[in-house]
């Protein structure tokens, strides 16, 4: 308690709370603007705090990712378009108020949903992180290589529509994490002799390449449309019926959206969806789904939300990345020398607790700027893509060039821009590569350090409870659905 | 998870489509495709692992890894194509149009001249040539609308962010 008192207390500085502020902002402009995602928002924004000391970067990011998350609901509600993929399911109740000419008020519902969510993945974060971060402390290298290993199945599985894809690709991204000098032995693989692939490749390029630059290739071969508003919103306070009608969805899919955030590899779209199917579970009038009605908007929006502060419990206690977000926030931290997991705890505390506390703000800003200046957001929706897209790809390349002031880091990014587009065009999600790169030097590293342990012995991660759980639960999530998929055939037949 | 908000939404993506249906690649193509380009990588970790050299005290050497992932991706790729096969998806995949070639071929331009124009030049150029495809106004507005973006963009990353953006061979004439 003493030390988020303290957390608070450095939060309330100007300079974060107008930084927050700056990065909600901007993260809802950039989530309102159908085809930049808040993946690719913080990717692009991650090198403009390079020169920012750990603190205040990781702060506006932070207040990207919460603002983009919330902005993608407004062109969903008012052009049929989700602003981002989070908020695809905030169509199909969303839009029907606009048709009926009450944008505002489901603005007003997804805001305050919104904020109710990520407010209850805050506190989550708040209370939850420092217990698993003790717990974690207990980990030798054969739990850490467990939770890796759990860690690259789950993304794998959950994150592609195919799960041999999803492994496919996990694998490719393992691998490109084997490139440059082993850390172990100093050994050079798949260098090519190369000075520049010495350290590998490194993961902001990768990241900017497979998340921004498909975007701007997809819109240069369908052609960019228009976007124009013709509804004036208005009221976007709810009424306290609205408020009543709201609240239960809200929190029950903010805790939902919390714990779907903090599994490996889940992220905001999977959380809107599931939380809408179960909001109409639970409903006594299921069938009123989709005719534009306060729950099927702030399900979504709750869980989307909620995601935020859930995806980095994992992150910030473990060190694994709760979802694609996450793993460019892990890489904004390691940039600046810290190393997220029970370590940072230790010693790190106070910009522990500062970031909880900013996660905290950043919602309420993001409440008080969704209710007073939406007007201006919606006009963002109608900004022409033709100039947009465009200078997204300059910042792409400055961004990548940025980081080590290398052109070699542009050209990487560009190459993963043409393979994250042809992944795209074959249902490849490109999450399972980034999260692997992160988990594979962690994998690998600890695999072999427990191995040299235990005198080669593989049953050192066997005989641990935890790992034995972990890898229990890693093997779970790929055989299960095969399970299931043989059972339903044998049914079938 | 990234999946592309946008397509069932676009109405000229859909005229694109029903316009040009005939040539394009079927998904089951595009997967047997992928599923071969992902075998050539696990076969070609699977040889160059192999010659990696042993280090004697250690069991699980700098191989280790990258051999059971070359192996897996080799299995994985496998069991793609074979899946690929058996559903047998027809639906059309477009990959490429006339103005994705130009922009590949711009941004090779782009990435040649890069060093050597410096940053400025060459972000005016490829900003004109991207906007016109995507449908902007007359070249004078875009090479406005192109100068003003390179110069901000330069300008918040040279003076407010220090990174020092390259000139090329106009290095010291500004």
């Amino acid at each position: 308690m003493d030390n988020l008192l303290i957390g608070l207390a450095n939060i309330m500085n100007l300079k974060y709370i107008l930084l927050i502020m700056a990065g909600v902002a901007g993260g809802i402009s950039i989530g309102s603007l159908p085809g930049l995602t808040a993946t690719m928002g913080v990717a692009l924004l991650l090198p403009v705090t390079f020169g920012m000391e750990a603190t205040s970067g990781f702060l506006i990011l932070i207040g990207i990712y919460v603002g983009a998350v919330y902005g993608g609901s407004v062109a969903a509600i008012l052009v049929r378009t989700p602003g981002t993929p989070a908020a695809a399911a905030t169509v199909f109740d969303g839009n029907e108020f606009a048709k009926r000419g009450e944008g505002g008020r489901a603005i007003g519902i997804s805001t305050t949903s919104s904020a109710i969510g990520g407010i209850i993945s805050a506190l989550m974060l708040i209370f939850v992180s420092p217990y698993l971060a003790n717990f974690a402390l207990k980990f030798s290298s054969a739990e850490y290589f467990a939770l890796a290993f759990f860690g690259l199945t789950i993304i794998a599985s959950i994150s592609a529509k195919s799960l041999v894809k999803g492994l496919a690709v996990g694998m490719v991204g393992l691998l490109i994490s084997c490139i440059g000098l082993d850390p172990m032995t100093g050994y050079s693989r798949f260098t090519f002799g190369s000075y520049y692939l010495f350290s590998g490749f490194s993961l902001i390029p990768v990241m900017i390449g497979l998340f921004a630059m498909p975007q701007i290739y997809n819109s240069i071969l369908e052609g960019v449309s228009e976007f124009h508003i013709k509804q004036h919103v208005t009221r976007v306070l709810p009424t306290k019926a609205d408020m009543k009608l709201m609240l239960p969805t809200a929190i029950r899919s903010g805790f939902l959206g919390t714990f779907i955030g903090s599994i490996p590899g889940a992220g905001a779209d999977i959380a809107a969806f599931t939380a809408y199917n179960e909001a109409k579970r639970w409903s006594k009038h299921p069938e009123k789904f989709g005719t534009g009605i306060v729950e099927g908007v702030a399900a979504p929006e709750a869980a989307n939300n909620g995601v935020t502060g859930g995806a980095l419990i994992p992150l910030l206690t473990l060190g694994v990345p709760g979802d694609a977000v996450a793993a460019i926030l892990l890489g904004a931290l390691t940039l600046q020398g810290l190393q997220p997991g029970p370590i940072l705890f230790r010693d790190h505390i106070e910009l522990v607790y500062t970031i909880f506390a900013g996660v905290l703000v950043a919602n309420i800003f993001m409440f008080i700027m969704g209710i007073l200046g939406i007007r201006l957001f919606t006009k963002v929706v109608s900004v022409p893509k033709y100039y947009l897209m465009p200078t997204i790809f300059i910042l792409c390349v400055v961004g990548s060039y940025a980081i080590n002031n290398s052109f070699f880091d542009v050209l990487v990014m560009m190459g993963f821009g043409i393979v994250g587009y042809f992944m795209q065009k074959v249902d490849m999600s490109a999450s399972p590569i980034v999260l692997a790169m992160i988990l594979g030097p962690m994998a690998e590293e600890n695999l072999r350090k427990a191995l040299v342990m235990s005198e080669g012995s593989a049953s050192i991660f066997l005989t641990s409870p935890i790992s034995l759980f972990f890898i229990v639960a890693a093997v779970g999530t790929v055989v299960w659905p095969m399970m299931k998929a043989m059972m339903n055939r044998n049914k079938e037949n | 998870m990234e999946h592309h908000p946008l397509d069932s939404y676009t109405r000229l993506s859909r005229e694109r489509c029903t316009m040009t249906a005939k040539r394009h690649t079927t998904k089951k193509q595009a997967d047997l495709i992928a599923a071969g380009i992902l075998l050539i990588l696990g076969i070609y970790v699977s040889i160059e692992v192999s010659g990696f050299k042993k280090i004697a005290s250690l069991d699980i050497g700098p191989a280790f890894f990258p051999k059971v992932l070359g192996g897996l991706l080799i299995v994985f790729s496998i069991l793609l194509a074979l899946q690929t096969v058996k559903n047998n998806n027809q639906e059309p995949v477009e990959f490429m149009n006339r103005n994705l070639w130009i922009v590949f071929i711009v941004v090779g331009i782009f990435s040649i001249v890069f060093n050597l124009i410096g940053f400025v030049f060459s972000s005016i150029m490829i900003l004109m040539v991207l906007m016109k495809l995507m449908g902007a106004g007359t070249w004078k507005k875009t090479l406005f609308v192109s100068t003003i973006t390179t110069l901000i963009i330069y300008g918040v990353f040279d003076y407010f962010l220090h990174v020092p953006l390259p000139w090329g061979i106009f290095e010291g004439l500004f």
